[in-house]
């Protein structure tokens, strides 16, 4: 009787997307067709955004849950990540490999990331497939069945993966140091990917409390697009996930504040595998939801965004000082990073790279950007939206990082009137604002061979 | 306060329900409705006077252009000792023209918001463009003239060496890339496949420009080559933009590359390992020689890879990840090509599992002969191939890469519509004659790993294993290791 719910108490509430002019076109108008994405709130607090869109006989299904790597418990870093891979495990209903049964093996796909705020569960299926993969994204957010066999195969996987994705890779610990050395109190300071030690020391009853306190409806977003009947679709909701009760109690948050840097640092580190050295630079950047967020965006294209950016252009190009070279404006919920990096093209000194990057960036924080470069961020920026509106998937991404990061699903359409109305001096005064005066962070990831200068040296001869 | 105290396990693990209700009130799961059909975008083609080959797939939506120029020549025509040689003719496209230099080109196409890349693979070099199709006559004089007009300078060929060399570096510290760089020697031997499609650090510092030029003059021909637009675009205006901005191409006799090269020795199975010591994990790969991509086998053995190493339903990944926890993923792949072909199954695991890994991998491969794919099984397998089809298919940039490959195999057009029947007409017994005539036989098994970690329990399933320090690999070489 619990999951028959009265029509009047399923209120759906619809709130139509605005997609009208908030802020006049600038100068050149690039027409990205707005999604027109439907609202709904179940009472059991599960918020649904759905875009009906007959392109193509397939169907793009993503839960996002609001729980990430940050919310690892203590001493037990990658825990979420481990988590995520054991909700293909299912329950009594939805058994261990049913969730492929109705993705992959009716030609669909599914698989799930775990980011330091959110974890996304996502699939593509043929659209008359819709209905079977809505009633089993619900039966996993009811409540799962392990046991410790699945547990402990599965835990394996997650860390053949960490071997994989950092034991294997010449710079895999280099990525791991940039958030370890970048934060001093925020749990993003902990690899997302976990150690192999903390992912041993976890345990089933662990994996079993952590659904409990975080995959409740209240705690998730279900995206839907693509080719569906909205009234056929909004009855499947209904019936399967307005069917799960909202737990009591409230559920536990991250507050833990990351202060503003004292001094700069310089953490060094040396590894057998690295062939070349790789330097990272970082600050602190502001949340996602800052209202600086469309101007860093656009500073990071101008800065390192393809061939003609300036990093890549004076430190690859010209002075051939590094084969690679890159800046993201990494911004997250709590707060975000500034991240320039490089690997160090052979033979080149670690000190001069250093201060060929610190004069970039010193220069740009002075003179600030051309007009032509801004526009050609933004014409960068926008293609790159469009093209991610080539899919269904692409699309609910997009409704999914708006919806749950920005904390407003309208922003997936007005936000590129924002980034449209950024100025050359907005570009010049978001750069100043997060690195002038501002300490910084440095993470030198180098080979071992450089270690003892003695070393070195006999190298050289022979 | 250390906000983690707010959710002890202790407290959790009592606090935590089952829930015991079915969804929906349904134990299983509800049926699907009938499914639909999917068509694509019907490639239509005209050819210009000067023998170019223009193809035009229209699709309106979303205003935006992908656009491919393909010459039908790849890595496998590397000359002798110059290994790397087409791909960094195909590379140095994009780095100056007789008229632009590397930068104008990067900052003209990027100020149009798009991208530009050119290279070479196996069979084929290109050079690609996506951009908004309000955009696409620029991005199309540049697409041309980098085509038509590079310049091949000095610097940008020694600033391309060096950063290659580089990227060689790093790619030799890997044990999963290396790995693929030993199976294509093991496979080919000393075919026109053999060699590193890359360049290897000797190969790469002995290109000299001389050879670059000779490579674009002979392949880069409007005769050797396809102009492939898809998007926002018609046949009327794609035909005019071909003669538009590749009208002026000059016909040159056209260029062959003369019959293959076939491997010098008769293929036989062989077992190597390469010992790198700091390997973090170690690459596991069984590999042996297949089918051309014009074999009439091609669809069966499609289905066949399928079964065994697409997706996370596949044999392999159900043995090795699913019921053991040995790796992240496993897969295996139908790598055929114009001339020859290899088919190959590998997964990443810990330094002390490989020996494991080796042998479950062998045994599936065998498995394939012995336990039909058939009924469930081959209807998933070719729900796996025809889903992953359309979703290619789904981008603009997926569809100039399809009908690429058609093109560069020479299969016609309409391929494009009959993929999805061609695999669901595949039967159990094409899949098992497929296993029976091509993979009965052993293959080759290459490990990239720590040595010590396996060798001793690997040499009871292989007892004759060929092993190479890391330092002693030398990939120019058929016999993979330096001269003494």
């Amino acid at each position: 009787m619990k999951f028959l719910f009265a029509a009047a108490l399923f209120c759906f509430s619809f709130s139509p997307a605005l997609f009208s002019a908030e802020d006049p076109a600038p100068s050149r108008v690039v027409s990205v067709p707005p999604l027109p994405f439907k609202h709904v709130t179940l009472p059991n607090g599960l918020q649904v955004y759905t875009v009906e869109d007959h392109k193509s006989p397939t169907v793009a299904v993503q839960v996002w849950y609001h729980v990430g790597s940050k919310d690892d418990p203590e001493g037990r870093s990658g825990f979420a990540h481990m988590f995520e891979h054991m909700m293909f495990k299912g329950n009594e209903r939805l058994t261990s490999e049913m969730f492929d049964n109705l993705t992959e093996n009716i030609g669909g796909q599914n698989n799930a990331y775990t980011a330091d705020d959110v974890t996304v569960y996502h699939e593509v299926v043929p659209s008359n497939y819709l209905n079977p993969i809505l009633w089993a994204e619900a039966e996993r957010m009811s409540g799962l069945t392990l046991n410790d066999q699945n547990f402990a195969s599965e835990r394996d996987v997650v860390k053949e993966e960490y071997r994989q994705r950092i034991l294997a890779n010449p710079y895999g610990e280099f990525y791991l140091d940039i958030d370890r050395q970048s934060f001093a109190a925020h749990p993003y300071k902990r690899p997302g990917i976990g150690s192999i030690e903390e992912l041993e020391a976890s345990k089933l009853p662990e994996v079993r409390a952590f659904h409990a306190t975080f995959y409740r409806p209240d705690n998730a977003t279900l995206i839907v697009v693509g080719d569906f009947k909205q009234e056929e679709l909004d009855g499947w909701i209904k019936k399967y996930f307005g069917a799960i009760p909202k737990p009591a109690g409230k559920i536990p948050r991250v507050t833990v504040k990351e202060p503003p840097r004292k001094q700069d640092e310089l953490k060094t580190s040396y590894s057998a595998k690295a062939p070349l050295p790789a330097i990272a630079l970082t600050y602190l950047l502001p949340s996602v939801r800052s209202k600086d967020a469309p101007a860093l965006s656009l500073a990071e294209e101008i800065l390192a965004g393809g061939a003609s950016s300036r990093l890549y252009q004076a430190l690859v190009y010209e002075q051939q000082i590094a084969q690679a070279v890159s800046c993201s404006a990494d911004l997250r919920a709590d707060l975000g990073l500034l991240v320039f990096r490089m690997v160090l093209a052979s033979g080149k000194p670690v000190a001069e790279a250093k201060k060929s990057l610190a004069d970039q960036i010193e220069n740009v924080i002075k003179k600030g950007v051309t007009e032509a470069e801004l526009d050609k961020a933004k014409s960068r920026f926008l293609t790159s939206k469009l093209l991610e509106r080539e899919t269904s998937s692409g699309k609910a991404s997009a409704l999914g990082e708006a919806a749950v990061m920005y904390g407003d699903a309208a922003r997936v359409n007005t936000d590129l009137a924002k980034v449209q109305a950024v100025t050359t001096s907005q570009i010049k005064d978001v750069l100043n604002r997060y690195i002038t005066g501002k300490k910084k962070v440095v993470i030198e990831y180098l080979p071992e061979s450089m270690k003892s200068p003695a070393k070195e040296t006999s190298e050289k001869k022979s | 306060m250390n906000p983690r105290t707010l959710f002890s396990f202790g407290v959790l693990f009592f606090a935590t329900i089952q829930y015991v209700f079915a969804i929906g009130g349904i134990d299983t799961p509800p049926p699907p409705s009938a499914p639909s059909d999917i068509t694509f975008a019907q490639p239509k083609e005209v050819r210009l006077e000067n023998g170019l080959r223009v193809i035009v797939a229209e699709r309106p939506g979303l205003p935006l252009l992908a656009a491919e120029l393909l010459v039908r020549t790849g890595a496998e025509i590397d000359p002798d000792g110059l290994a790397g040689a087409a791909s960094m003719t195909g590379s140095l496209l994009t780095e100056g023209t007789e008229k632009m230099s590397a930068t104008q080109i990067a900052v003209a196409i990027e100020s149009l918001g798009g991208a530009i890349n050119s290279g070479a693979r196996w069979d084929a070099s290109s050079a690609t463009v996506v951009v908004m199709s309000d955009k696409a006559e620029a991005a199309l004089s540049i697409l041309s003239d980098v085509v038509l007009h590079p310049a091949f300078k000095q610097e940008e060929i020694d600033r391309l060496k060096k950063q290659t060399l580089d990227s060689l570096r790093v790619v030799m510290q890997q044990p999963g890339a290396l790995a693929r760089y030993v199976t294509d020697r093991v496979v080919f031997g000393s075919s026109e496949y053999g060699h590193a499609a890359g360049g290897t650090t000797e190969s790469v510092q002995a290109i000299q420009r001389d050879d670059l030029v000779k490579i674009y003059k002979t392949y880069y021909t409007p005769e050797n080559a396809t102009l492939i637009l898809a998007g926002d675009v018609t046949l009327e205006q794609g035909k005019k933009y071909a003669q538009q901005f590749f009208g002026d191409w000059k016909a040159e006799p056209s260029a062959s590359k003369g019959p293959p090269r076939p491997n010098t020795a008769e293929w036989k199975p062989e077992n190597v390992v390469v010992d790198m010591p700091e390997a973090g994990q170690a690459s596991v790969t069984v590999a042996k020689p297949a089918i051309k991509r014009d074999s009439p086998d091609y669809y069966a053995g499609l289905v066949t890879n399928a079964a065994l190493g697409t997706g996370f339903v596949s044999r392999l990944n159900h043995e090795i990840r699913i019921k053991r926890g040995l790796s992240y993923g496993a897969r295996s792949a139908l790598d055929s090509r114009r001339d020859g072909g290899s088919f190959f199954a590998s997964a990443q695991t810990k330094n002390e599992s490989a020996s494991e890994v080796a042998a479950l991998l062998q045994s599936e491969l065998k498995r394939l002969g012995t336990e039909p794919v058939q009924g469930e099984e081959l209807k998933s397998r070719q729900a796996v191939l025809t889903g992953g089809y359309a979703r290619n298919l789904e981008t603009n940039r997926g569809l100039v890469a399809q009908i690429a490959s058609l093109v560069t195999y020479g299969r016609p057009l309409d391929t494009v519509n009959k993929f999805i029947p061609t695999i669901n007409a595949i039967t159990a017994a094409d899949v098992s004659a497929f296993a029976a005539k091509h993979l009965a036989t052993p293959p080759s098994l290459v490990i990239v790993g720590k040595a010590p970690d396996f060798l001793e329990a690997l040499k009871k399933d292989f007892p004759t294993v060929r092993v190479i320090p890391h330092a002693d690999l030398d990939l120019n070489r058929v016999d993979l290791t330096k001269a003494k």
